[in-house]
């Protein structure tokens, strides 16, 4: 059963993926596995009362194509910066969004991308909150987590 | 007085790798900027508040090595990518910690996240923020670069 926590993250990442991209979201059972398929990382840390990350893992094409549609380019046309940005920004709403339901005070840092997420060592101390695993129109798979420092 | 950033980093640099590692680290004019790709850690950590920006130290994978065998006093060749990737996260900790005391204004709390250390071919991405600054510094035939990033203003 989900957490109060849960559903409003996803709810969320389907407002938020919504907004930007004007298509919707579903429930997958299955995330992407960063190890196994070549994929973008983007975290943001929120510090003060409550301590912790919140981040999204986007497979390499949705990365690309998030890019494309975010920053109106032909497809094939966007930069690693570009794409870069765009895990960034997204992250940076979804984080923004999540950091207004925790304790308060609290601060919400710049987004981190790490371009290949497989090489990404989490911090040790960590509780895994919520891993939402979602699907995007182009069937592809994202997923959000919320970790909190023990 | 405007504070001089670089100079700073430069001192916070020093003493941190000499009073914690026992290893000398001079500035340098070289620029540490590796093209081969798997052969450099990123550390970053965020710092939040009435500064907002982070704080990258890169550095090349084996110099962490031997960081990481020091620190958790290991023989090099049993050093893990785990112990690693702790010890370039603790460095950067430390490092940004300093910084955090630096920036942060008198009245008003900053925050500094946890470490981040990825595999990197130069750098982490930190969209939306300017480079403040970039020291560079060598041990021995290894260099290595601190950065610091500031989010832009909208």
């Amino acid at each position: 059963m989900m957490t109060d926590l849960e559903s409003n993250a996803k709810e969320y990442v389907n407002m938020v993926w919504n907004t930007l991209f004007d298509q919707s979201l579903a429930a997958a059972d299955q995330g992407l596995n960063p190890q196994e398929e070549e994929s973008r990382l983007g975290i943001v840390s929120i510090s003060g009362k409550w301590n912790g990350f919140v981040n999204i893992y986007l497979p390499s094409p949705l990365a690309v194509l998030a890019a494309e549609k975010m920053f109106f380019l032909e497809p094939g046309a966007s930069s690693q910066s570009e794409v870069q940005d765009a895990v960034g920004e997204i992250i940076n709403m979804i984080g923004g969004n999540i950091k207004a339901i925790l304790p308060e005070p609290n601060q919400l840092s710049t987004p981190d991308v790490i371009w290949n997420a497989a090489t990404y060592a989490w911090p040790e101390r960590l509780d895994l909150l919520a891993d939402l695993s979602f699907k995007s129109t182009c069937g592809q798979t994202l997923k959000v987590q919320i970790r909190q420092k023990a | 007085m405007e504070i001089d950033y670089n100079i700073e980093i430069n001192n916070y640099t020093i003493d941190i790798w000499n009073q914690i590692l026992g290893l000398e680290v001079t500035p340098t004019q070289e620029d540490y900027s590796p093209t081969e790709k798997g052969v450099t850690l990123a550390g970053c950590v965020q710092i939040m508040g009435s500064w907002e920006g982070s704080i990258e130290l890169l550095c090349p994978v084996e110099l962490a090595k031997k960081v990481a065998s020091i620190m958790f006093d290991t023989k090099l060749d049993e050093t893990s990518e785990e112990d690693i990737k702790d010890a370039l996260g603790e460095l950067t900790n430390m490092t940004g910690g300093n910084i955090k005391s630096l920036v942060h204004e008198a009245d008003q709390e900053c925050f500094l996240s946890l470490p981040a250390v990825a595999v990197s071919d130069n750098q982490m991405h930190v969209p939306g923020t300017h480079e403040v600054t970039r020291s560079t510094f060598k041990h021995g035939d290894f260099l290595f670069a601190v950065r610091m990033l500031k989010k832009v203003e909208s």
